[in-house]
Order: C-alpha cells, then structure tokens, then sequence
C-alpha cells in the first residue's frame, strides 16, 4: 500500500460532505422507507412477478409444470378470436368501457354539482357534507347487501314503494341499473371532496371581477371555477376511470342470479372465474389478461391526459390582441 | 408529440403479434386424462420407519396436523373426533387440526405445499370430487402403500363402492371417503295433515301433493299456521287459519331458486342421474351432461316453475327467478309446506320445528324429512330412479410430507376418522361412507340424530358423486350456468337442448383452452 496520504484539510472536507448529505438526505430516506419499503413489497415486486408470470405457462400449484410462452398468453387474449380467453376479454372490456362510459361523467358531474352547491353553504352544510361522503366509507359488502334488500324481487324496499312486480337483478339491463346506482350511491363522496376542497380554494377576488365585468352565474361557474378546479378534475377523472375500468364487486354482489350471467362480467370478473376453483395453471395466462386490461386502462387514461393537458397559448393570443386593437 | 403517441400502441401491437411466434409450443390434441398406474409409482418418501419385533410400525409421539374444509357446526363435531384419536394414540400420534372455509382452503393448500412445504398439512380433509385436480399437480400422493404399512386392515370394500371408487386415480387409491351429504326436502307435515294431504313418496305424489294445496289455497280453504303467520306475532305459532288468496296472492308450496346451492349443487345433478344421464364422460371425463337423459331431468326442473300441458304438475310450485334462501320465510310462516335445505342442517331444523311446536308432538309430529330419491323422475321402476348426487368429503395425504413415519400415521388417522364417522357426526346429518359404521349400533343405528333425522335421507348406496376428472371445474361450472339458464324466465321459451349444447361447446372449448396453455 503505497496510497498517498490524505491531508486535514482534505479530511476534513469530505467528512464535512458526508455529515451535509447525510444531514440534507438522511432524515428523508429514514422517513420515506418505510412507503419504499411497502411499495417494493406490495406493489413492486407483485407487478414485476406478474409480468414475468404473464410469460409462462405458469402453475401456481405445480412449479416444476412451469413453461415458457413468450407472448402467446397475450396473442391469445389479443387476436385468437377462436379462443375463449379471447372472446371472454374483448365482451367484458366492451361492458367494462361501456359502463365506464356511463358511470365517469355521472361520477364527475353528481359530484361537481353537490360541492358547488354545498359550496355555497347553505343552512347546516356541514351535515350535508358529511351525508353525502357517508355511503363513501361503508363497505362494498355490506352496500351489496342494503342494495340487495332494497332490490330484492320478493320483498324488496323499492318493489313495495311503488307497487311494482320488477325482477331488478335477474335481467343484465335492470341489474347494470341497479349497479350503476350502486356505484354512484357509494363512490361520489371522494370525488365530492376533491371538489370541494378545490372550489374552497378558489380566489374569490375572481368571482368579483367575474361580477364587474357582468359575467353571471353561469358563466362564473364556466369561466371561472372550473378552469380553476381543473387539477382537481382531472385527478376525480383519473381515478374514477382507474377505479371502474376494475369494476368487480358490486357486480359480484348482485348479479348472482342474472340472466344471461356473463352480460354483466366485467374484465376483473373473467379473471376472478378464472382464478376460482383448482384451474392451478392459468395463473400465467390471468396476469397476461390483468397486464392487457392494465394497457388499456393506461391507453385510456393517457387519452384523458391528452385531452385535458396544459395547453399553451403560444402568442396566439397576443395576435390576436394586436389585430384587435389594429381594427380599433 | 404526434409521433410518440402512436409509436407506443404501435411497438406494443408488433411485439405482441411477433411474439405469438415466440414460446415454447405445445400440443394442441389429446384431452384423455391418463395417471401412472401402481406398478409405475415410486415412493419419494424418506424411510424413516421404525418397527417393533413383530414388524409393526413404531409412532414415538409423531405430530400430525390436518386441514379440514369443515366450518362451525361441522368443525365443532370433526374436533370431538380428533380427540378421541389422539387419546386412543396418547403417546404415539398427535394431531392438530385446522379448519378453513372451501372458498380459501384449496388455494391454501397448493400454494403452501409449492411454497412453503414445511408448512402444508400432512393430511387434508377435502371433497372427493376435488380430488383428481389435485393429484393432476402432485398435491397428494397414493395411500394404499401407507395403509399396507400400517398394517391396519384397510379394505376397500368396507366402504361404499360408489365412494370409494371415486377416490382411485387409475388403480391407486388417493383418499379415503368419510361421508356424503346431499340437499333434502323438509316438509311441514302438520299442514299436510290438517289438509288432509299425505307425504309425497315420489315426484308424481309430490305434484298431486303441491296440485291439491294450490288449489285449496285458490278456493281459500287451505289451513296453514305457522310463525308471524298473520302478523300477529309469533306467540299464535298454533292457531290454524285459513290462507286468504285476495289478500295474499298465489300460493306457491315449494318456493325454490336456482341460485341456491340446493338446486345448484345437488337437484340438478340428482335430476339428471335419476333420469338415466351422468355428468362426467368415464372415457375422458369431459361433460356427460349434453344428453337426452339430462335434457329430460332439467325439464322436469323447468315444470316446477313453468308447467306445461305435458308436465306432472299443474301448477307452479314456486315463483320463479327468486333470490337468495327460497322458501326459508314461508316455511316459518307456514305459507310454503316444502323446502329445500342441507342434509347438515337436520338438526337445526328438527330444532326449530321442536321449540315451535312442542306442546304438539314437536318435530317428530310436524316435521316430515324426504330424501331426493324417486323426487325427480316420473318412471320410479328404473335402477337409477332412487338416485341421489351429492358431496364426498375424503381425507388425503399430502405430498410435501417426505417421512414416510408420517405418511403412515396419516393413513392411520384417515382411516380412522373414516370408521369413526358415526356418532357425533351423525348429529351433524352426514351420511357414512364406511359400511362398518353403517352396519353399527353403537355408532350409528341407535343414534339418537339417525332416529331422529338421518334415517330419512335414504341409504348411503343410493348416493352418487361426480366421476373424478381434472376438469371438474369446467364440468360442473358450464353445468351450472345451463341449469341457471333452463330455470330463469327469461329462456323459459328457449328449448333445453339449445341451452345445454351451448353450454356444452362453451366447456369444451373452456377445456382445450385449458389443454392448450
């Protein structure tokens, strides 16, 4: 070892630098890495597992029948038309997009509606407040089994009110009623709050100008509080997509005796048969499944995105703000 | 921006249909299920046997622990057993056992036998159907060279043929049978009687039966009693009166549902076996249920709810398209006489009809118990007519247990609790499969639960299970949905040979599928 000798001066600068990163850093990874640790536990590794089980032929039960596929699992699901797997993915997305296309305005707009009007804060709105988050924190079984009381054929709540002989769970079109209903009962309140919280946050010296320059309610709602709770908005779409584009339970709870069953099968409904039972060796092919129906939801959700990004003006408006006063 | 939009779905569409290429392939063909026979069978196990001077094995406090599908009554009844083992084996074997709902146990089970092995039970109390799957991925391993070990007399014709056949894989045994249980029909036998009625024996009196108390129920001269019956409260529990049409709508006197598990897991079934069908194919053990024989019994399913000009029945017996519990609330009230219910819930429901009328000969007065046999056919002089499908419950080795001293003792106990499968199991309503059981005073005959409930759920040779098959999942899962379909009102004008070859190519294709990955 014949390694030059390091000087005080020089010593003491690099403890001085590690004392500084440890001091700047170290106090952040020790409060972070109990979430990093989670996140690699529970979300990491089970997403990583999952796409390398997405490329087997993979035995949950039996290791050793593990078998390399490549992408067949997800050819299969893509484009095999001849496959069930196939024709179970593509007519529960068609349902799954297609309730999502019912379901995310309503869960937008309800909402958007309730926080404007508590908002506005009425006589006792803090009761309402905390009415309409309610059904919000109730578990998903225990609102199946009100809705199921409520809908019930026999002795149902709903029948019985206004005197009819309805079947609501047995035909797929009354029970996606009754599931929508469902979801918007027991899903709004979070979206609620976002809201609210983003409407309360609002400068209000804009409405007062908004009213200066005799903008009306309306077009204060248009022009001002929604450009303005626009983040929020576009955090409640992101989520409310994500959230029904996994729709399962609710249809579970109360599509039991509906009639073709598989018209209410969402995609994580197809997974969750597949996974019932002693079928060991789709576990490969059902993350594939899980992997595509996360590629859409990523596709969709990317065009929400896209469609709501941060638009620059550019000098258009400039532009135009010269030809204005060009003219004048 | 543009181009980066399109290039990802684009990259994603390429790689996915080049690697379609990509894989190993597999064969497409041959769906027959074929096992190793005995003579190709090795033992895995590590002998760690030690015998006595006469060759008997030696148990020096070996700890065995056993997972049981059993849940609360049933768990409560199996524990009492397994204490009589360990004090009949104080000293030799020990067993712990743990019990677990089916939705979870079987999932469980394979993922701590690959994972977690020293872990995984060295027994497992299962149902016998679920057998062949398990076998299919190495779950459990062969008995029959462990029985021989423990020298313990095992002899497969101890037990009900029928039962017992359904654990061989091939000629190696794989589980020892318990018991079968099936759905029953409790009837309330004091209305019966106070209309004058008698006990249906067969489906044609069951029609006669259900014909008579609707029509009587239309005239309003149908007497019923029953709790909160004319809501009053349940202190009137004895007061006969007269059902009031106007005011309470068709009467209906077996209200049943398709998506109960009676109808779901045992009537259909039992429908199609008492008609001449089966439901697993013996070659291999695909769906056997697209028959004219099937077709038959699910229409016989259909005039219960649909009755035709050609139907046994005249009228409905039931409401159709009903939800969850069918018949639970009108049998209290006494505006239903029949309803459906597990062979394990005897007891709950010789119970209830004891406390409500005990001043009036209890249950074995007002209650009548009737097993599905001759229930579901219209020809009673055919060998299959008495027929009964139902669940075996077995206990199996389990493979990730390496010494042979425990596979051994394993053994010991299935056997035993297989020929101990009376007495406090009986209370549970559960039928033995063992024959000496069966044949026992003690154990079975002189049960005061077999006096009072299980001697009417038929003999335990008129029950059948499913053939074993690998694919019992897609069998019995496309099954079911036909079922849900023939019973619902909205196919109620579809044929049932429509909807059971639907669900026929839906299975078959479900199982190449399935061979294919």
């Amino acid at each position: 070892m014949t390694g030059r000798r390091l000087t005080l001066e020089e010593y003491s600068r690099r403890e001085a630098r590690l004392t500084s990163l440890f001091r700047k850093y170290g106090l952040v990874l020790l409060f972070t890495l109990p979430y990093f640790v989670m996140f690699g536990l529970f979300f990491l590794y089970p997403f990583v597992k999952g796409l390398i089980m997405s490329l087997y032929k993979y035995n949950y039960a039996n290791p050793a029948e593990n078998e390399w596929r490549g992408f067949q699992n997800f050819y299969k699901i893509l484009f095999d038309a001849e496959s069930s797997y196939f024709q179970d993915f593509w007519s529960s997305l068609g349902r799954t997009v297609t309730v999502n296309l019912v379901l995310v305005p309503l869960c937008i707009l309800i909402p958007l509606l309730l926080a404007y009007l508590v908002n506005t804060k009425p006589w006792g709105y803090k009761w309402y407040r905390a009415i309409i988050y309610l059904p919000g924190i109730f578990p998903l079984t225990a609102t199946g089994v009100i809705f199921l009381n409520l809908f019930n054929y026999q002795y149902g709540f709903v029948n019985s009110l206004f005197g009819t002989d309805v079947n609501w769970l047995l035909n797929p079109e009354t029970t996606w009623v009754v599931i929508v209903l469902f979801c918007i009962w027991g899903g709004i309140g979070t979206n609620f709050v976002i809201f609210s919280a983003g409407l309360q946050g609002i400068d209000k010296s804009l409405f007062e100008a908004g009213a200066i320059d005799g903008a009306n309610k309306l077009q204060q709602v248009v022009c001002i509080s929604l450009p303005q709770i626009k983040n929020q908005l576009i955090i409640g779409l992101f989520t409310t997509i994500t959230g029904y584009m996994n729709l399962y339970g609710q249809n579970y709870i109360l599509g039991a005796f509906t009639q073709p069953q598989k018209d209410i099968y969402t995609v994580i409904y197809v997974i969750q048969n597949q996974l019932m039972g002693t079928r060991y060796e789709v576990y490969g092919m059902v993350s594939a499944m899980a992997i595509c129906l996360g590629l859409f939801i990523g596709l969709f959700t990317g065009l929400q995105m896209f469609v709501t990004r941060e638009r620059k003006g550019g000098h258009r408006h400039a532009k135009a703000f010269l030809a204005f006063q060009k003219q004048g | 921006m543009k181009r980066n939009i399109l290039t990802l779905p684009l990259l994603l569409l390429t790689t996915l249909t080049l690697g379609s290429c990509a894989g190993t392939s597999t064969s497409g063909g041959g769906t027959s299920t074929s096992y190793p026979s005995i003579d190709e069978w090795e033992d895995d196990s590590v002998d760690d046997i030690v015998t006595d001077g006469a060759g008997n094995v030696v148990f020096d406090d070996v700890e065995i622990s056993m997972w049981s599908v059993t849940t609360n009554p049933d768990s409560v009844y199996q524990d009492q057993i397994i204490d009589e083992f360990n004090r009949a084996y104080e000293g030799q074997i020990h067993v712990t056992v743990y019990h677990e709902s089916r939705y979870s146990i079987f999932s469980n089970l394979v993922s701590t036998v690959a994972q977690d092995p020293e872990n995984a039970p060295d027994l497992f109390y299962g149902y016998g159907e679920r057998i062949a799957s398990l076998v299919d991925n190495d779950i459990f391993v062969p008995m029959g060279p462990y029985l021989e070990m423990a020298d313990i007399g095992f002899d497969r014709n101890n037990f009900e043929k029928a039962l017992i056949d359904n654990c061989y894989i091939g000629d190696m045994l794989y589980g020892i049978p318990y018991g079968v249980d099936s759905a029953i029909i409790f009837a309330r036998k004091d209305i019966l009687e106070e209309n004058g009625l008698a006990v249906p024996t067969n489906l044609t009196e069951l029609a006669d039966v259900c014909d008579a108390l609707v029509d009587k129920a239309a005239a309003g001269e149908l007497m019923i009693r029953g709790e909160d019956s004319d809501n009053a409260g349940a202190g009137d529990v004895y007061a006969w009166r007269k059902y009031n049409p106007t005011l309470e709508g068709t009467y209906y006197p077996f209200p049943i549902s398709s998506g109960d598990m009676w109808i779901n897991a045992y009537v259909a079934q039992t429908a199609v076996y008492q008609n001449g069908g089966s439901l697993v194919r013996e070659e291999d053990g695909h769906a056997n249920w697209n028959s004219p024989e099937a077709e038959k019994g699910l229409q016989i399913l259909r005039d219960f709810l649909y009755p035709t000009a050609t139907s046994v029945n005249r009228h409905p017996f039931s409401k159709a398209d009903l939800n969850y519990d069918a018949g639970v609330t009108e049998f209290l009230r006494g505006t239903g006489v029949f309803k459906l219910d597990g062979a394990w819930s005897g007891y709950t429901n010789y119970t209830l009809m004891d406390n409500m009328y005990g001043k009036d000969g209890g249950a074995k007065e007002n209650l009548a118990i009737i097993n599905l046999g001759n229930m579901l056919t219209t020809d009673n002089t055919t060998s299959y007519s008495k027929t009964i499908f139902g669940d075996s419950h077995a206990a199996s080795i389990v493979s990730s247990t390496t010494s042979r001293t425990k596979r051994v003792a394993a053994s010991i106990l299935a056997n035993y609790l297989a020929e101990n499968s009376g007495g406090v199991w009986t209370q549970a309503g559960h039928l033995p499969a063992s024959l000496i059981v069966q044949n026992s005073h003690d154990l079975y005959l002189d049960n005061e639960y077999y006096e009072k409930y299980v001697q009417y759920y038929g003999s335990p040779s008129q029950y059948v299970t499913a053939l074993p098959t690998k694919y019992y999942d897609e069998v019995s899962d496309s099954f079911s949905v036909a079922l849900k379909a023939a019973m619902a009102s909205t196919y109620k004008d579809r044929p049932i040979a429509d909807i059971l070859q639907e669900n026929y190519e839906d299975c078959e294709l479900r199982i190449s599928d399935r061979e294919d990955l």
